[in-house]
């Protein structure tokens, strides 16, 4: 915010223009008197429904753009898709929408823009201060102005209310301390002050007509809609009704939303007490997208849904459940600027993109754009109340648009790409699987996002994705193509996660035929490490696949020998309690033998005698008819 | 005794294992093969027809049993890995007769150290029995370079359709010398199959897939090897292509003139070497015009190209 200083003709301009009194923001008055609150309700006048404020009738976005060096002011309508008009000028706030203009803090100045033409209508000068907020309504246009150096204490703060025809002052209200940024609707507006209290001024008037106490959490934010008027905090919502002066979140209209601890940069609505949240900034690319049913009852979302905007992409919650219903992601720009309009989320891009997004599938429903000669969109304000274009996209493929998040090159997407493999964990998609693989082919695949992918694969213990592991598993190592199989030990985890497959009715015999060959290619390759081969010898068990036992009976014998086998114990135990779990008798011989002859390096032989011992404890033998079982001298 | 029952019982169960595991081992094989027709002959042993003057030189043994105490060897051979071993396999690997035979397939098919299975192989490899074939395949894949290598050795010395998959599969493998072994099989067996493979392995740079390009020369491939002319150092391409030349049942002499033609473009001393112990190689009288080329071509080195 720029700093203003005063001039002759403002104070005199001051002294003549309306001043509400000291009253507006006493400290002396009453909180949380129901009968107030619902006479100051009572007053307000409710917005026409579905209706943009602006006096054209139109769905317009305003946007603040840096356009070959210089900042521009535009307004796009979303009706035609074409740019309305275009004006140069300074701008140091948000831009908040009036019926006849646009206002915003410009050039040492508050300044309003014709709606309609983009020409400047007014220009109000400020006193003195600093404007550290600014609203809007149909009529009037508020601000706060913060003057540091007012000899008083009770004079630093003050809630300024203009014509928004005009931009003439009509009432000025002088605060015992920080009062946040504004919100208006039907009359009202309603201030918060020193973070505990919600005051409910008449617009007109600047007249105090009711002031609640949060009397357990404070009081960070107010946001006017065209249902209601809601306030709160990180820690949750309160609907602006009679409950409301019970000023406990328990006993009020409250709700609070669950989001992912990856997305927890997104809040319910801009800090009203942090001066950089009054311009565009980052926080407006984290953004909790919610809109209330309007009525008496408990506080429930429009569609069901709350969307969560992060950078580039937005999440579409069931808030009831907490489960992902949806996910956008817009193509290489951040989208710095998103509007909850009722069906549609609308958004605009750095790069000039204006989209819209149904509320309650993320379906693409609109998109156009701004030309801005190769330059930015640094913010938007939407006053578009009830657009719903049709839908111009197809159905959501939310396994796909989390993948890609996952591919994204760009590192500040850490947490939302761990976030979008916990989801991929849980979804039952038969093509996450392949997808994953390719992630974990890929040369650039950031390390803790390669993990956390191997974390994925085990932990999904999906049977539907079983044949890509096993295509992938299919790979041998050939100097002559120079293929390698992929990450032989996460995948034979991720199969043994998946239990006994042998029994699934849900997998091809074929598949389970090509699942042992694989993992027996696997097993014995000359490039599979000790720790490979101990993760496929226990994926060969935990399937229960038919024939298991020879192959590891051929793998025992082959390496029982070989110094170098017997360094890896996990390898060998492996073996050794995978025949005798899953063979029989002759498994059990074998491992008898195994113990027994001078070959075996004594380390395997050690193994054996262990297991079989184990075994005998666990499970005495027992012969099956006619036949003598035989055990180790 | 028990133990001896015991030692039986496994030996009999290991051959049946081993019979499984190959099969996977062929399937594998022949997905990277072009030709499959080895695969309706998983348990088949079919002796493949004669091969040609090539691929003769199979070791024979037929001098008089060295006196040994197999019994002994044999218990030396199955104790604790060590000189002794080693000098028990080496021993049952001269001694060469059906009884010492045995007994160093069943110490081989019930695992060997790493040493042990490299000497046992090798003996293998010298009498060339399909029989073998089986328990040779238990180490094609073997984690030790050298006992793999020995393993394709021995199986490359099989004429066996079975052993085709096997040595296929081994020019792929990651180790040159088991590559080597299995190039060196390819010409043994005449597997024509197996040129792609050696064409691609002789541009990457191995040697000895030169050498059995050389001996499977004929026309054709001498062509896709002339062809690779600054593909391949030029040493290696010469080498090649003059053992080809030299080759006797190489082709006309219309071919041979190619060969000539394409040294004389590579040119360099390892190519004119080879050209010179060409025309040392063939008599001169009755005249060939690829002797002839070859001729001045080297006339033509000597005078600086005037």
């Amino acid at each position: 915010m720029k700093q203003v200083r005063p001039t002759r003709g403002l104070v005199v301009l001051a002294l003549v223009a309306g001043c509400a009194g000291s009253n507006s923001f006493s400290i002396a008055a009453q909180d949380n008197r129901p009968e107030r609150l619902r006479a100051a309700l009572a007053q307000a006048v409710a917005p026409a429904p579905g209706s943009p404020r602006n006096r054209l009738g139109k769905h317009l976005i305003y946007a603040v753009a840096a356009v070959k060096g210089k900042t521009t002011v535009l307004a796009y309508d979303l009706d035609s898709a074409t740019e309305l008009w275009r004006v140069t000028s300074a701008v140091n706030s948000r831009l908040v929408a009036a019926r006849e203009v646009v206002a915003f803090v410009g050039e040492r100045a508050l300044v309003g823009h014709d709606v309609a033409s983009g020409v400047a209508r007014w220009n109000h000068r400020v006193e003195r201060g600093e404007i550290t907020g600014i609203a809007a309504d149909d009529q009037r246009v508020y601000y706060v102005v913060q003057d540091k150096r007012a000899s008083r204490a009770a004079e630093r703060w003050r809630l300024v209310a203009l014509d928004a025809r005009s931009g003439r002052t009509l009432w000025q209200a002088p605060a015992p301390g920080q009062i946040g940024t504004p919100a208006a609707r039907g009359g009202l507006v309603f201030s918060p002050l020193l973070k505990q209290w919600l005051v409910i001024l008449d617009g007109k008037t600047g007249k105090q007509l009711a002031r609640l106490r949060g009397l357990d959490r404070e009081i960070s934010f107010v946001r006017d809609s065209p249902e209601d008027v809601y306030f709160g905090s990180s820690r949750g919502i309160v609907r602006l009704d009679l409950r409301a002066a019970s000023g406990r979140s328990d006993q009020s209209t409250f709700a609070a939303v669950d989001v992912p601890q990856a997305l927890n940069r997104a809040h319910y609505h801009w800090d009203a007490f942090d001066p950089i949240q009054t311009s565009y900034s980052a926080y407006d690319r984290n953004r909790l997208l919610w809109r209330a049913e309007a009525g008496d009852g408990p506080l429930t979302f429009i569609a069901k849904r709350v969307v969560v905007h992060a950078f580039r992409f937005f999440f579409g919650f069931d808030p009831s459940t907490g489960q992902l219903a949806w996910v956008y992601g817009h193509p290489r720009v951040d989208a710095i600027a998103s509007c909850h309009l009722g069906k549609v989320i609308a958004l605009a891009s750095a790069a000039g993109e204006i989209g819209g997004i149904d509320v309650a599938t993320g379906a693409r429903r609109f998109q156009g754009r701004v030309d801005l000669a190769g330059g930015t969109l640094r913010g938007a304000t939407c006053d578009a109340e009830g657009w719903a274009p049709a839908s111009n996209g197809g159905e959501v493929d939310v396994a796909a648009t989390l993948m890609a998040i996952v591919r994204d090159r760009d590192a500040r997407f850490l947490d939302i790409k761990l976030y979008a493999l916990d989801v991929l964990e849980r979804m039952s998609d038969s093509a996450v699987t392949g997808h994953l693989l390719a992630l974990l082919r890929g040369k650039k695949t950031a390390r803790k996002v390669h993990d956390k992918i191997v974390e994925v694969l085990v932990g999904r213990a999906d049977r539907a994705g079983l044949e890509p592991l096993v295509k992938e598993l299919e790979v041998e190592h050939s100097f002559l193509t120079g293929e390698a199989p992929l990450a032989v030990g996460v995948l034979a985890r991720a199969i043994a996660a998946m239990g006994d497959i042998n029994t699934s009715q849900d997998v091809d015999p074929a598949l389970k035929k090509r699942l042992l060959d694989a993992l027996v290619i696997q097993l014995q390759s000359p490039q599979a490490t000790p720790d490979q081969q101990a993760a496929i010898v226990r994926a060969l068990s935990a399937t229960g696949l038919a024939d298991i036992v020879r192959p590891l009976r051929h793998f025992l014998l082959l390496y029982r020998a070989d110094p170098e086998f017997a360094r890896h114990g996990t390898v060998i135990a492996a073996t050794i309690d995978a025949l005798l779990h899953r063979g029989g008798i002759a498994e059990r011989e074998l491992v008898a033998f195994v113990a027994e002859d001078g070959r075996t390096r004594p380390q395997v032989a050690d193994q054996a005698r262990i297991a079989l011992r184990a075994r005998r404890e666990s499970e005495p033998l027992a012969a099956p008819p006619g036949q003598s079982a035989s055990t180790p001298d | 005794m028990l133990f001896l029952a015991r030692t039986m019982s496994i030996v009999v169960a290991v051959v049946v294992a081993v019979v499984g595991v190959l099969d996977g081992a062929r399937a594998s094989a022949q997905g990277a093969s072009a030709r499959k027709q080895t695969a309706g002959a998983n348990k088949e042993t079919r002796p493949r027809k004669a091969a040609g003057p090539k691929a003769a030189g199979k070791a024979v043994h037929s001098s008089k049993p060295i006196p040994l105490d197999v019994d002994a060897e044999r218990a030396r051979l199955l104790g604790p890995a060590g000189e002794g071993a080693v000098a028990a396999a080496r021993a049952l690997a001269e001694r060469g007769d059906p009884r010492a035979r045995e007994v160093l397939l069943d110490a081989l098919a019930t695992g060997l150290a790493p040493e042990l299975a490299a000497i046992v192989l090798a003996s293998i490899a010298d009498w060339g029995n399909p029989a073998a074939f089986e328990v040779a395949a238990m180490y094609a894949k073997h984690r030790h370079v050298a006992v793999r290598a020995a393993a394709v050795r021995a199986i490359g010395a099989v004429d066996d359709l079975r052993a085709e998959a096997v040595v296929l599969a081994a020019l792929a493998d990651p180790a040159q010398p088991v590559r080597a072994a299995a190039s060196a099989a390819v010409a043994r067996q005449r597997l024509r199959v197996g040129t792609e493979p050696l064409l691609t392995l002789f541009q990457r740079g191995d040697e000895a897939a030169g050498q059995a390009l050389a001996e499977l020369g004929d026309p054709d491939l001498a062509k896709a090897v002339g062809e690779l002319f600054g593909a391949v150092p030029n040493p290696h391409l010469a080498a090649c292509l003059g053992a080809m030349l030299r080759g006797a049942d190489f082709g006309p002499d219309t071919a041979r003139l190619e060969i000539v033609r394409t040294l004389g473009r590579i040119g360099g001393d390892e190519a004119t070497q080879e050209l010179t112990m060409y025309v040392a190689s063939v008599p001169e009288r009755p005249a060939r015009p690829s002797r002839q080329e070859a001729q001045a071509i080297i006339d033509a080195g000597r005078s600086g190209g005037k």
